[in-house]
């Protein structure tokens, strides 16, 4: 049976909401991952959304220092899927898994709504049962998910059809209207927008499951 | 006595006698401490506790009623809900965002105690109107620290309601709710049990802030209080996630034997209420207790209310267990002490003694014996009655009104709080109320936060009755019964007769609702002295109601498509909040009414419900309209009532509905108690009434969305 593994810091408050996502959608073993842990027997990793250490020194700064952040790396190196959500994808920026940053939302605030989001690429692991251009919507709950990048990198992010889904509305002010994209191979996913809260009839919008059954089908294609 | 020490303990020389007479003695200054906290309004509801036992608490679903940390009820087999609302007024007047934040830390801290994991927290505030500068100031403080505070810790906010009046300028009311969900196995009390069991100290270490808290919120909010900043403490949403992970695991793997949160009084009111519950004593060393600094005076340690400290008493041989689940969340912790069998409070600092007292002297405080006499004096004045809005002026009115941030979107304050963790939230903040699937079960759960302090002005039991009445009609309009509250009861100043009558009263019109609605009251908190120099708070009962339902259906919110027959349930009379009376309520025909509501709902009759309440069936039909921009069309026959009266009567026990126009027979069928009034049908872009106006959905919902951001962005 297929393991996925959600990394748990001291602070991760969406843990449970990505187990359960796992367990209803995927129908895989889902384990919790301590961010001590040095050793990762999973096939795939989420890094869930939440206030890792607090984030009292800067979004995802001190996660990238935890043992369990080193093997994730290893694993994403060697070709593992890896998805970063909201918590989780400032903490692949700030370990340089994907690039760019994540800053305050251009209105300082918190912003927690459903937003629309159009599909850029479905060329990931995580987005392959999506169509390109398609229309969803997901909830946002943030306070930091203003993406900057230098024009460089968005040249490169262009180029190499890393950015995966932009704004509609445009809540944040991240450029481009980014609101997740990938590394270069794919296999690594950031977004701000919360798929583990999209799963059931109950929510208002079932659009996150697509990002799990999409996992599910490349995982079990490998 | 040194008189000024007594003042600032807000301790009475006639209390003060009582202790001499309690110890035969002189007390010593950590025992006077320990009175002053101990018999303090906030601790000891010495003002309250005569009215709060007449409170109607029984119920089939009642596990744990009033005096426990919050109160639970039964969900289905052994699956429990707690919940409970707190004030936290005075500390968020004087410091905004760390006074609300501390307020939602503290009552979450409740919700863990009791073995439960939060799942929601709702917030009811009370403010002057955003046009005042320093009513602004102040409310953007409460709202960022409840955002900062609540999404970091990992409880989503649900709702709440805000209400804006003059009365709240110098004296704000902040109440923050939470609900948890716990198995009936891990439910624990904060009773010890076993001489010899060790008292574990847990989480952040004592420092100087919060010192007299619990005598803060005792006393008016004057100048010199308000220098008290020391009063308010700092909080650390990181650290209480830690708790709340760290203490479910020691509850879960059954390490304890009773647990208590240090709230208000810190220390002492935790361990005095522990072992006193017990009829048991406690030995504390002050030497073993964590500090922030040194040099902190054993009255300081006792009476600190620095944020996230638990105090647990260890089941025997489990302190090994305990010690690596805490070392595994890398929090600090010690063994402060132990349980004994004296009876007896002893606080030592090593080989010192600073207290050592029977228990039972710091129970039974002297009570306030304050008569409830009605102050004739006192007068609520309402202008601006509209019951006699002229024809030709009905656009300019709505118009007029929709500028008014009372009847705005309060969007601006709940889309900072994150609603949506958990992927529970079927029906999110700005509606009324709100409604979460209860993971892993079948079951939804209703939850509303209510209050209407003009109406317990005007009348406090008539008021208060309707207060309860609403916040049902908000729980029955999701289609799920009522089934227990949770009250926090914001009043002025206790040693006033008058005060004390509209108490009273108040108590006596819950009563009166919540027994025919069966709905009692498991939980609460009493907030006195909600005075400032020149103003008293208008009567403020907030009511947290809690309504369980299956998960045959799914509620709806707002008005879901275009061309339903949109109707009113209940007969609309010209009824108003005037000066001196308030709209009629027949407690017994609106739980009818709301009976025969819930059953269409839940036999999916109809499309969207909305209780018809504040600002009558103009504001139900905004709210309504507002959710997806679905206007709706007004076409009968209005008889002798003016639009504006019929649209802004404020006649209880009624619905705005709407449903598919082949349901209407069945509908008008299952109604045995109450009318059915057919008022139009949803349409597509406007706002219209036939013959009279008609406004674009657009700008409807521009004005709706500005009136109240415009003061912030």
């Amino acid at each position: 049976m297929l393991t996925i593994g959600v990394v748990v810091f001291p602070g991760s408050n969406c843990d449970l909401d990505a187990l359960r996502a796992v367990n209803e959608v995927m129908s895989c073993n889902a384990v919790p991952l301590w961010h001590m842990d040095t050793n990762i027997q999973a096939d795939a990793i989420v890094l869930p959304g939440g206030f890792s250490y607090g984030d009292y020194l800067r979004p995802g700064a001190i996660a990238t220092h935890s043992s369990i952040m080193k093997t994730v790396k290893t694993f994403a190196e060697n070709g593992g899927p890896v998805i970063g959500i909201c918590n989780g994808f400032q903490i692949l920026t700030e370990s340089g898994l994907l690039p760019g940053t994540l800053l305050t939302n251009n209105s300082t605030r918190f912003i927690s709504k459903d937003i629309s989001l159009n599909i850029v690429t479905n060329r990931t692991p995580f987005t392959k049962l999506f169509k390109p251009n398609q229309q969803i919507t997901m909830p946002i709950a943030h306070k930091d998910g203003n993406y900057q990048a230098d024009a460089s990198t968005l040249a490169s992010l262009k180029n190499n059809d890393q950015i995966v889904f932009t704004y509609n509305n445009n809540p944040n002010g991240s450029v481009e209207n980014i609101a997740g994209i990938c590394n270069k191979e794919g296999n690594v996913l950031g977004m701000m927008p919360h798929p583990e809260r999209a799963i059931s009839k109950w929510t208002r919008s079932t659009d996150g499951t697509i990002v799990f059954k999409s996992l599910l089908q490349f995982l079990e294609a490998k | 006595m040194n008189l000024e020490l007594l003042k600032e303990l807000n301790l009475n020389q006639e209390d003060y006698k009582k202790i001499v007479s309690r110890l035969k003695r002189e007390p010593e200054l950590v025992e006077l401490g320990l009175f002053s906290a101990m018999w303090s309004e906030h601790c000891s509801y010495r003002s309250s506790s005569k009215y709060l036992k007449q409170l109607f608490t029984e119920g089939e679903c009642v596990i744990q009623g009033p005096g426990e940390n919050a109160g639970v009820i039964r969900v289905e087999g052994d699956t429990y809900l707690t919940f409970k609302v707190e004030s936290h007024n005075h500390p968020s007047a004087v410091e905004p965002f760390q006074g609300a934040a501390t307020g939602v830390g503290g009552i979450i801290r409740d919700i863990f105690t009791m073995g439960a994991r939060p799942i929601a927290g709702m917030d009811a505030l009370h403010f002057d109107y955003p046009s005042s500068s320093k009513s602004k100031y102040l409310l953007n403080g409460v709202v960022e620290g409840i955002s900062f505070y609540g999404n970091c810790v990992g409880v989503p906010t649900i709702g709440g309601e805000t209400h804006f009046s003059e009365c709240y300028g110098e004296n704000p009311l902040v109440n923050a709710m939470a609900i948890g969900v716990l198995n009936k196995k891990d439910l624990r009390k904060s009773i010890a049990k076993t001489p010899g069991a060790k008292v574990i100290y847990l989480g952040a270490k004592t420092g100087r802030d919060g010192l007299h808290g619990a005598s803060f919120a005792s006393g008016v909010l004057d100048e010199e209080a308000k220098k008290r900043k020391g009063s308010v403490q700092v909080g650390d949403p990181f650290l209480e996630k830690l708790l709340i992970e760290a203490t479910l695991q020691i509850i879960k793997e059954d390490l304890v034997e009773a647990i208590q949160d240090m709230g208000a009084a810190g220390i002492t009111s935790s361990s005095v209420e522990m072992a006193g519950k017990g009829k048991l004593g406690i030995r504390i060393d002050l030497e073993k207790v964590p500090l922030r600094e040194k040099n902190i005076d054993p009255i300081e340690i006792m009476l600190s209310e620095s944020q996230e400290r638990m105090l647990l008493i260890a089941k025997h041989g489990k302190e090994k267990r305990i010690e690596e689940i805490l070392t595994k969340w890398e929090l600090d912790y010690s063994e402060i002490g132990e349980i004994t069998n004296t009876g007896a409070i002893e606080i030592y600092s090593g080989n010192t003694c600073h207290c050592n007292m029977p228990i039972i002297n710091l129970l039974d405080p002297p009570l306030n014996e304050t008569k409830p006499v009605r102050d004739p004096s006192i007068k609520i004045t309402v202008n601006d009655v509209p019951d006699t809005i002229p024809v030709d002026q009905t656009k300019s009115f709505l118009l007029k009104l929709l500028e008014n941030p009372s009847y705005g979107s309060k969007s601006w304050i709940h889309d900072q709080y994150d609603s949506t963790l958990f992927a529970s939230t079927v029906i999110e903040p700005g509606i009324g109320a709100s409604c979460i699937k209860l993971a892993g079960t079948n079951k939804q759960i209703g939850i509303t936060l209510n209050s209407r302090g003009l109406l317990c002005a005007i009348d406090p039991y008539e008021g208060t009755k309707t207060v309860c009445a609403i916040a049902a009609r908000r729980i029955s309009a999701l289609g799920l019964a009522p089934s227990a509250v949770t009250n926090c009861l914001n009043y002025g100043d206790p040693t006033q007769e008058h005060t004390i009558w509209e108490f009273s009263e108040s108590i006596r019109g819950m009563n009166d609702a919540l027994s025919v609605l069966g709905a009692p009251v498991v939980s609460g908190n009493v907030s006195f002295y909600n005075e400032g120099e020149l103003t008293r708070i208008f009567p403020t009962p907030v009511v947290g109601m809690v309504g369980i339902g299956d998960t045959s259906f799914i509620p709806n919110k707002g008005f879901q498509n275009t061309e339903l027959v949109c109707a009113v349930i209940g007969k609309t009379k010209k009824e108003f909040i005037r000066s001196d009376s308030i709209p009629h309520l027949d407690i017994t025909l609106e739980n009818n009414t709301q009976i025969e509501v819930r059953s269409l709902i839940q036999n999916k009759l109809i499309s969207s419900c909305q209780s018809v309440d504040r600002g009558g069936i103009w504001f139900a039909l905004l709210k309504s309209m507002m959710v997806k921009q679905i206007g709706v069309h007004i076409d009968f026959n209005f008889d002798d009532f003016y639009p504006i009266s019929f649209l802004m009567s404020e006649t209880n026990s009624r619905f705005l509905i709407t449903f598919e126009k082949d349901n209407f027979e069945r509908i008008k069928s299952s109604l045995k108690t109450t009318p059915l009034q057919i008022i139009g049908k949803t349409t597509l872009d406007e706002f219209s009434i036939k013959n009279i106006l008609n406004i674009p959905i657009s700008k409807i919902k521009q004005a709706y969305d500005l009136s109240f951001s415009k003061y912030f962005d």
